[in-house]
């Protein structure tokens, strides 16, 4: 039987980096999760139906909802600074 | 993203997802390097959906695991860490040089099952065919030189697989070097986005002629090898290069795009060009005898033949009304007119290329209360806007009534002369362009 070799048109992947999850919290009891709107197009029903769904059912827990700045592939550091300051946890809407 | 981004700095995160990312959500996890991550689906879309609905979606259960959205959540951020959520280190994957050997049924079935083909034949890159492409250039086989992310990760490559993927394409080996301008760009012909877009690629300069490139009757047609094979070559690269190109993993466009085909590939009828009127290589800044590749980002050409203006102008005035404003992410325009209309425009008066695109972008005006109300500008353009970046942030500030131009510049609005003079024909798009490069270093 005829065989040939031939060249591997695919280009070169990266490794990963395998990244440990953040600790998870002991619970939500009088913690301040931020549900963050990522900014796709009109999307924000969603996210405050879910603040005041989750405000509804763990009154004990302060659910702040804010909207990423800029388009919704950017970061925004001064949120994620807040996030780190202010909050416990954050739950992301990603859209579509 | 943004998710890794908080558990890095130690705060615990859940996404929500729609159903139909589903398996986007678990790869990219995997990929940056958290596979385990908790992610939590509802129903798709949640994108211009009445509030009550979005209510139903979070009271119901995610329709992966069963388990109701709101437990889900909660679960997804108290539940304690396993020592397989807390891994570090690096995954180490690498790809061989070689396939084979294998007999040449085999390795046709196993480049169709990988889905490292366009699933039109293809030409198997054997080393014997894959150097005698190279002969093309003067560059080494083994040289690293690009990085391209048609997918979720960026893949480097060397000179030797951009022409395994050119031989598979069937391309000449005297067309390498616009290949490998193509695939060093680091533009991919196809990316990741649920829009459905598509490229342009034209060439400028000697290479043309040197290759053999159509540039007029039926050049934007499959009527000519190196036209076919150089715009079918870029889909292969981001397939293959790119690790892009498979529906509901890494290439997610709704209805997907007909010019991914060949990417509306074609070399500028530079010879017809009416006096005064530059190549687009020389317009944007290239010598005449240099090469260039211009690559554009858009969605679909059209054409506006028969109309009832009277001139040539009025005619590409009320086209071009009916594109999306380029305030919104990518968007601008490009005409592609046969060397006829061209004459007839400078018998208008236009004696420039410039002088067509400026008047275009000074009689294309509309109202700010339109503008934004575009889906790209919402979600794009506004958010910048309320970030501060002008000139949005300026038009937050005023009426909707208030005039402002459809194309953010008359540079964005590209004049590109194609075709056979056998008709007054002309056609445009939203084609706008992302970048120009140089052809000849890769000789």
């Amino acid at each position: 039987m005829n065989t040939i070799t031939v060249v591997n048109p695919r280009g070169q992947v990266p490794p990963i980096r395998l990244m440990p999850m953040a600790p998870r919290l002991d619970s939500i009891e009088k913690k301040t999760i931020y549900v963050v709107d990522i900014r796709w197009p009109y999307t924000q029903p969603f996210t405050e139906e879910l603040r005041d769904l989750l405000s509804e059912r763990y009154p004990n827990t302060k659910f702040i909802r804010r909207e990423k700045a800029g388009p919704y592939g950017e970061a925004d550091p001064k949120l994620w600074e807040e996030i780190k300051k202010e909050g416990d946890a954050m739950i992301l809407a990603t859209g579509h | 993203m943004h998710c890794t981004t908080l558990e890095k700095m130690g705060i615990p995160t859940v996404p929500i997802e729609t159903e139909i990312f589903t398996s986007l959500g678990k790869m990219y996890a995997g990929l940056v390097g958290m596979p385990n991550h908790r992610i939590v689906t509802v129903p798709h879309p949640i994108s211009r959906v009445l509030a009550s609905i979005c209510r139903d979606y979070i009271k119901a259960n995610d329709p992966v695991t069963g388990i109701p959205v709101i437990d889900e959540i909660i679960n997804a951020l108290v539940k304690p860490l396993t020592a397989e959520d807390m891994r570090s280190g690096q995954l180490e994957r690498s790809e061989p040089r070689l396939i084979g050997p294998d007999t040449k049924e085999n390795l046709h079935q196993l480049f169709l099952d990988s889905i490292w083909t366009d699933y039109l034949p293809i030409v198997l890159p054997t080393e014997e065919r894959v150097a005698a492409m190279l002969k093309g250039t003067s560059h080494e086989p083994d040289e690293v030189v690009g990085e391209l992310r048609s997918g979720y990760e960026a893949c480097t490559f060397t000179v030797e697989q951009v022409a395994a993927n050119a031989v598979m394409a069937g391309a000449k080996p005297e067309y390498i070097p616009v290949i490998l301008a193509i695939a060093t760009s680091g533009v991919p012909a196809i990316a990741t986005s649920t829009q459905s877009f598509g490229r342009m690629i034209v060439i400028n300069g000697p290479i043309r002629k040197e290759i053999g490139m159509n540039s007029g009757a039926g050049a934007l047609s499959p009527m000519n090898r190196a036209n076919a094979v150089i715009g079918r070559v870029a889909t292969l690269i981001s397939i293959n290069l790119g690790a892009g190109g498979v529906p509901n993993k890494t290439y997610w466009g709704s209805q997907g795009n007909v010019t991914n085909y060949s990417h509306v590939t074609f070399a500028e009828n530079e010879e017809s060009l009416p006096k005064g009127w530059k190549p687009f290589h020389v317009q944007l800044g290239y010598k005449p005898e240099e090469s260039a590749m211009s690559i554009f980002h858009g969605y679909s050409l059209f054409h506006w033949k028969d109309t009832h203006e009277k001139t040539k102008i009025d005619s590409i005035l009320n086209m071009a009304r009916r594109i999306l404003p380029s305030g919104a992410y990518k968007s601008g325009l490009s005409f592609l007119l046969d060397p006829i209309v061209a004459n007839d425009l400078v018998n208008e008066g236009f004696l420039t290329k410039e002088s067509v695109s400026k008047h275009v972008y000074e009689n294309t005006l509309l109202p700010l209360g339109e503008f934004w109300q575009y889906h790209l500008v919402n979600g794009f353009s506004l958010p910048m806007g309320q970030k501060g970046m002008e000139p949005y942030a300026s038009w937050l500030k005023q009426p909707d009534d208030t005039l402002i131009n459809r194309y953010r510049s008359p540079e964005e609005i590209s004049m590109l002369v194609v075709g056979g003079r056998t008709n007054d024909f002309w056609q445009a798009g939203d084609f706008h362009l992302i970048g120009s490069f140089p052809i000849d270093e890769w000789r």
